[in-house]
């Protein structure tokens, strides 16, 4: 098997995985493929070191969340000024009946404004730590607390379930 | 949080990446690697080169030619082959590679002799009484 065969299969393995990362953190799909596109030439650039490592797909993984904030911080202003413009977005959730509740998850987590689904996406998905996320996002601790909050509330809300106070 | 929400995001599948990310990749991977893409496209290249040494390999043992009449035989054939190879991949690159990245210089040049030739032709010295 050759280098261009076996970069093949490592992106055919893998690309399921960094377009679903890629499309939770951004919430586009056009903009999902392309951030997918860059992160598997980034792997292609090193792809020997890469398909040496213990776990490639963790690194691809890191990858992409890196390349997706970096996206998300060139070109859509600051976290903040997304707050406020956004506020009260929740209400127009899509309703939970006749609906699969997968479906409505996955629907209502993309719908989510940028500012809250990026730090859930990043808590529940990337298992980083609260503080992890005000670090990476260059916001407030209380915000990031404050939006996974309003995140999961209003995706409570798309299941049909009561939101916890 | 309630755990049944956490277990929710938990259980969510991976979504199916659309069908043209593979290619799309590649492409941009072959774009990215010049060798890679020489490889692919002179692979028939490559195995006539590999049966026409077999082949000759195979005629001089029939012709029951000795491993070193049949090795100076060979060699300058093989030799030859790989000197057409390459001169013909220099042809290549002379015709094509070479002015492909000469030509952004070669617009330069051209659109700075327009220029001068523009600027010549509008701004032309006026005539002015005094010199009468």
């Amino acid at each position: 098997m050759n280098a261009t065969e076996g970069f093949e299969r490592f992106v055919r393995e893998h690309q399921d995985m960094v377009y679903t990362t890629a499309l939770r953190l951004l919430g586009q799909e056009s903009e999902a493929e392309d951030a997918a596109q860059d992160a598997f030439l980034k792997a292609f650039e090193r792809f020997e070191a890469v398909s040496a490592m213990e776990n490639p797909g963790g690194w691809l993984r890191t990858v992409t969340t890196n390349l997706c904030l970096n996206h998300l911080g060139r070109h859509r202003r600051r976290w903040s000024l997304f707050s406020e413009l956004e506020e009260g977005f929740e209400e127009g959730l899509p309703a939970a009946e006749g609906l699969s509740r997968q479906n409505d998850l996955e629907r209502a987590l993309l719908a989510l404004p940028d500012h809250q689904r990026v730090p859930l996406v990043l808590f529940h998905f990337e298992s980083l730590s609260y503080e992890d996320i005000a670090g990476r996002l260059g916001v407030s601790l209380g915000k990031v607390k404050t939006d996974i909050f309003r995140g999961r509330a209003a995706l409570r809300r798309a299941l049909g379930e009561a939101p916890d106070e | 949080m309630s755990e049944s929400l956490h277990r929710a995001l938990a259980a969510l599948p991976l979504r199916r990446a659309p069908k043209t990310l593979l290619p799309r990749v590649l492409a941009a991977a072959r774009a990215e690697d010049p060798y890679g893409a020489w490889w692919t496209w002179s692979a028939p290249a490559r195995w006539s080169y590999a049966l026409a040494i077999a082949g000759g390999a195979a005629f001089s043992f029939k012709a029951g030619w000795s491993l070193a009449e049949a090795g100076a035989a060979l060699l300058p054939a093989a030799e030859g082959l790989a000197a057409a190879c390459g001169t013909l991949a220099r042809a290549f690159w002379l015709a094509g590679g070479r002015p492909l990245m000469g030509a952004s210089l070669v617009m330069a040049f051209a659109c700075a002799a327009m220029s001068v030739g523009l600027i010549h032709l509008t701004q032309r010295p006026q005539v002015s009484g005094r010199h009468s």
